[in-house]
């Protein structure tokens, strides 16, 4: 992801850091995964932190199982739900970006405003899903097919996190207000942060000079966090879970 | 009884699903037939209310369906022990399944199938393809199934005393309506204690081999008449998920209809879902887990709808039936004479 996103209202997105906790992985003999997959046929356990900005491929650990028909995926974001607990298990890989399961970082830039931001996602079941299931599984629009017959050499899951990137609007996270009476103290005017007494401007900088963003009814931060329950962040979220799926390629050569 | 029935609908349906047999050799086992009907789940007729059980909504809202028209059909057996003995029963039809009775209707009917047991498929396609309207269905609801290749055509109605409709601002049109002074997220919410919810869905679907309990399909046995059902559940538009199976951990939430009338003219149509993504309402947050979704990327709420449509296709009640499975994906050659 070296060039540019295209996000959503034509903001451009550069990409500096786009991390997602992978595992386990389970491949199932029936054309639905999910609670119909009680056995998997191939399976792995463990869990990698998969950079999603490169495009070399990195060997991540074995598929076990037996030889036969899958038809279908699961696989979950580093929590892994168990049905006897209310919490899933937080795996190593998504120990690694902080119990989350996508760590993104990079700069929007909104009418010529450059909007340094982070978000967090954890893509997990509660109490209120599907305990018990992992949280994404093959669909009808994905094809999905093989003879497990020992023969495999690699089985290559590629994801392409500027689709899920490009869902996202941006534009929000800059603003043009002015002081008024009864408004908050701190707004901001574009990359200008104003100080306010009601409708008066007490102080003004640019946050850009800085090196900053200027954030809504906060001032000059570094960068913008996406917050959970804010438009971005579920987009985020159910771009991961019901956006463009992850390609499956058997027998992979470098 | 239900035989009796039977007789009743085939005579006012006119004609009864076309059964093609395909056999390969012969043996010495017997055959038996196989009368298949159509049952609807209680919700479609009874409605949904509201409280804490596993059923209700657990928003409050109070759902009740004026018609549910579903194209439902085309049929197909294969003997689980030889794929290539199939048995087929093409006929697809147009019904409201508000007025399935509650013994279910008799559309379908295989004779002289070889005894022993038989995965059991079926099909919930576009009504442009050959469909035939039953009588529970007004011609000009049909006509529109029909003109517009639609799987389904809902209309209902929810209802709460408080009940409101909050919009993404971005896309509301409130004319002269005043908000009501509460928020879900950024958005303005506006009173509205009634909103219908008119949908007409594209969502082709095949559904199997069906199970119950794990047990594959449906046993025939020489010189008898065994009785299959399919069963379309109603309540799956406001399910928080996609459950494969077991759907008792999914909750029923209906707010997310009330808040895609942009217009708040107190009906919901396919238009507003098609213009509102999935982010922007406030309320698909994390109770919902979109990760086993038949189809994605789920652009908009009118493919949200469809499909959680694609997937409320049972067998004998709440038996299961993969969806979209082996012979759209199975990804060799393959006979089929469908």
């Amino acid at each position: 992801m070296a060039e540019p996103i295209g996000a959503v209202g034509d903001v451009s997105v550069v990409i500096d850091r786009a991390d997602l906790a992978f595992g386990p992985l389970y491949l199932c003999a029936g054309a639905t995964a999910g609670d119909l997959c009680d056995t998997a046929r191939l399976e792995w356990l463990d869990s990698v932190v998969v950079d999603t900005t490169r495009s070399e491929p990195v060997a991540v650990g074995e598929l076990s199982g037996v030889t036969g028909t899958v038809r279908s995926w699961m696989y979950d974001l580093g929590l892994s739900s168990q049905l006897t607990r209310e919490t899933p298990f937080v795996l190593d890989a998504a120990k690694e970006l902080g119990d989350a399961s996508f760590a993104l970082e990079g700069t929007a830039v909104v009418a010529g405003v450059d909007v340094p931001f982070q978000a967090f996602v954890p893509i997990q079941q509660t109490e209120d899903t599907e305990l018990g299931v992992p949280v994404i599984r093959k669909g009808s629009s994905d094809s999905f097919y093989r003879e497990i017959d020992g023969s495999e050499q690699s089985l290559l899951v590629r994801f392409d996190a500027s689709t899920w990137v490009a869902s996202v609007d941006f534009r929000s996270f800059v603003t043009n207000e002015t002081c008024t009476n009864e408004g908050p103290e701190v707004v901001c005017e574009g990359a200008v942060e104003h100080a306010c007494d009601n409708e008066t401007v007490l102080s003004s900088r640019d946050c850009a000079s800085l090196n900053q963003v200027c954030v809504a009814m906060v001032g000059c931060q570094d960068r913008v966090t996406i917050d959970e329950g804010s438009e971005a962040y579920r987009s985020l979220r159910n771009a991961l879970l019901s956006g463009t799926r992850p390609s499956f390629t058997w027998d992979y050569k470098q | 009884m239900n035989k009796q029935k039977s007789q009743n609908w085939k005579k006012s349906l006119g004609a009864l699903g076309v059964v093609t047999l395909f056999a390969t050799g012969c043996g010495p086992l017997g055959s038996g037939s196989l009368t298949v009907l159509l049952e609807t789940e209680d919700v479609i007729v009874d409605g949904l209310t509201p409280g804490d059980e596993a059923a209700n909504i657990k928003d409050g809202w109070t759902v009740e369906f004026n018609k549910y028209l579903a194209t439902i059909g085309d049929i197909d057996l294969h003997y689980s022990t030889d794929e290539g003995l199939e048995a087929e029963a093409g006929d697809v039809y147009v019904v409201d399944m508000t007025q399935v009775p509650a013994g279910g209707l008799s559309l379908w009917s295989f004779e002289n199938i070889t005894e022993g047991r038989w995965e059991f498929n079926y099909n919930t396609p576009g009504a442009g393809d050959g469909s035939t309207r039953h009588e529970s269905v007004e011609e000009a609801d049909y006509d529109d199934m029909v003109a517009n290749d639609w799987t389904y055509h809902i209309d209902g109605v929810l209802t709460k005393s408080d009940g409101e409709s909050c919009p993404p601002t971005d896309l509301a049109t409130p004319g002269d309506k005043t908000s009501n002074g509460n928020t879900s997220g950024d958005d303005a919410c506006y009173d509205a204690p009634s909103v219908r919810f008119v949908f007409g869905v594209a969502a082709e679907t095949r559904f199997g081999p069906c199970e119950v309990g794990g047990v594959p399909g449906v046993a025939i046995t020489a010189d008898n008449t065994q009785t299959s059902a399919l069963t379309l559940h109603g309540d799956h538009l406001f399910f928080n998920g996609f459950p494969e199976g077991d759907e008792g951990g999914v909750m029923r939430l209906a707010q997310w209809i009330a808040d895609c009338d942009l217009n708040l003219d107190g009906t919901v149509t396919n238009e507003e879902l098609k213009a509102i993504a999935p982010s922007q309402l406030p309320v698909i947050d994390d109770r919902y887990q979109l990760g086993g979704s038949p189809i994605t990327p789920l652009d908009d709420m009118y493919e949200y709808l469809s499909a959680q449509l694609k997937t409320q296709g049972h067998f004998q009640g709440e038996g299961e039936c993969p969806v979209d499975g082996v012979a759209h994906d199975h990804g060799h050659d393959h006979d089929h004479d469908h």
